[in-house]
């Protein structure tokens, strides 16, 4: 397995969150998690992205250990595993002040621009890989379909091009994984599609994912693999066809019903 | 006294306001900004102090905290005399000069201000950094940046934008504000215009001081609305 979750926990107070998740995903798969509201798919997700620590268990990614419950009581750093992983909120928290490229540039070139301070690149290095990083923000806008956007600021792009800015953005860090959290949830019904068109584009591509998401039939599409989460345990999982066939999980049918009601 | 001559007396007079308003802002926005840390600290204890502490000053009116910044060293036993006035002593002597200088009454002004504007400007940062969506400090995060990165190349403008027009108007205020100065026998410019009507029968001074005021606010106006122009390019 690429990435493998391990017995995860977390508890908020006296209310216990994720209460053992177990899941694992191989390179290129994507992975789409659906559920009730307040299941806990949105703290599954912040656990793996390091927003939130996890009270017990491990996360590996290609064979290595990126999170240890054990450990991290011990010592404080948390960053560790961050850049294994991309996360695209639902939210989209583009930075305001910056244009769409430099939205995408910020981080990478931060980081060249630590090391050039730190004296492990030459001047020329710098500039050399700050053209690159420029290049490939470039050519993610164009992928994402905003090449003539780049100079717009955030609050002049609608809710579906800030969120593809915001996918282009977690990509310019070539993620290992990319995680989206309702990545159309902020969005009108009418533009959800353009956004749903670029996950499945990068879906085509092999890119690793996690998708939570309350658009079944896009999961459906897009999922090598589903997880149904229910009261912070993993209630059913399987492909697509397998998940849907399990009639004789109740609380997964009274999930789905509930979509198939409201598509009426 | 010819019109220049007073205009000269009234100048001496406003550079004490402007020195006054310069120190202010320059000591009481680095405090201003650890207060309004310590305000949102995770420790209960340090939150609580600075809490009462920032009620207390921004309860306190200011010409009454003047007086108790330049009472208060005599009142807990520091020298036989007013510390401050011992300090314009020494000045005066050191000057060689034959008026009684200023200097300690100007620093004891000048501790009130700070004092009070810092707790006045805590609470103006606090509301910018607790404006900024969690959402901003967490999509740096994810994208690996430092905590100090995340500050300085994220938060730190959407606060100043956010914080410019009330940061914009205690500004105007201080400037009116340094006139209080005037209660512990600081020559600033009202003080002087005053004298001019007491000593000499000449009234119109008092009035002849609004201009330096008004001149001096329409400046940082102009200059305090184009630093909000150059921000409106973003909304936070
Ligand atoms: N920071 C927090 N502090 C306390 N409780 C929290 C916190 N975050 C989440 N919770 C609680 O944990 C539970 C799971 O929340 P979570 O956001 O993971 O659900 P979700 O499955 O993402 O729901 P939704 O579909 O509504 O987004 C909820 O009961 C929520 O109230
Ligand atoms: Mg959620």
């Amino acid at each position: 397995m690429f990435l493998e979750v391990k017995n995860l926990t977390k508890s908020f107070g006296e209310t216990q969150v994720l209460q053992g998740i177990n899941f694992g995903l191989e390179k290129g798969q994507v992975l789409s998690i659906i559920g009730s509201s307040g299941s806990g798919k949105t703290t599954l997700l912040r656990c793996i992205n390091a927003l939130e620590t996890a009270d017990g268990g491990e996360i590996y990614v290609d064979g290595n250990k990126i999170f240890d419950a054990a450990e991290q009581k011990n010592k404080k750093s948390k960053t560790k595993n961050i850049l294994n992983f991309g996360f695209v909120f639902q939210s989209f928290n583009l930075f305001p002040q910056y244009t769409a490229l430099e939205n995408i540039t910020l981080a990478p070139s931060l980081k060249i621009r630590e090391a050039y301070k730190q004296k492990s690149i030459t001047k020329d290095e710098m500039k050399e890989k700050l053209a690159e990083i420029e290049n490939n923000a470039l050519s993610l806008l164009a992928k994402v379909g905003l090449s003539e956007k780049k100079n717009s600021y955030p609050c002049q792009l609608s809710g579906g091009q800030q969120q593809r800015v915001s996918i282009a953005r977690a990509l310019a860090l070539s993620p290992d994984v990319l995680c989206f959290d309702e990545p159309t949830s902020a969005l009108d019904p009418e533009i959800t599609g353009e956004v749903l068109k670029i996950i499945k584009s990068l879906a085509a591509e092999n890119m690793t994912m996690i998708i939570v998401t309350h658009e079944m039939a896009f999961a459906r599409d897009v999922s090598d693999k589903i997880i149904f989460m229910d009261g912070g345990v993993i209630s059913a999982e399987g492909s697509p066809a397998e998940l849907f066939a399990q009639r004789e999980n109740r609380r997964l049918q009274a999930f789905l019903s509930s979509f198939y009601d409201m598509a009426k | 006294m010819s019109f220049w001559q007073i205009t000269l007396e009234l100048l001496g007079g406003f550079g004490l306001t402007c020195l006054l308003f310069l120190l202010t802002l320059i000591l009481a926005i680095p405090l201003g900004l650890g207060i309004s840390f310590c305000t949102m600290s995770s420790f209960k204890p340090l939150k609580a102090v600075s809490k009462i502490f920032v009620w207390l000053i921004r309860g306190i009116p200011l010409m009454l905290l003047i007086f108790m910044i330049y009472y208060l060293p005599g009142l807990l036993g520091l020298g036989s005399l007013n510390i401050f006035n011992q300090l314009d002593r020494y000045f005066t002597s050191l000057a060689g000069s034959s008026e009684m200088l200023y200097h300690g009454r100007f620093i004891a002004v000048l501790i009130a201000f700070v004092i009070n504007y810092s707790c006045y400007f805590s609470e103006i940062f606090r509301g910018g950094i607790e404006s900024i969506s969690r959402g901003q400090y967490e999509a740096g995060q994810v994208l690996g940046m430092t905590k100090g990165q995340i500050f300085r190349k994220i938060v730190l403008k959407q606060v100043i934008k956010c914080i410019l027009p009330p940061m914009s108007n205690e500004i105007i205020t201080l400037v009116k504000d340094t006139a209080l100065a005037n209660a512990i026998a600081i020559p600033e410019i009202i003080q002087r215009a005053e004298l001019m009507a007491s000593g000499q029968a000449i009234i119109w001074p008092i009035f002849y001081t609004a201009v330096f005021y008004l001149l001096f606010v329409g400046g940082l106006t102009i200059l305090l609305g184009r630093a909000e122009k150059k921000l409106s390019y973003f909304k936070a």
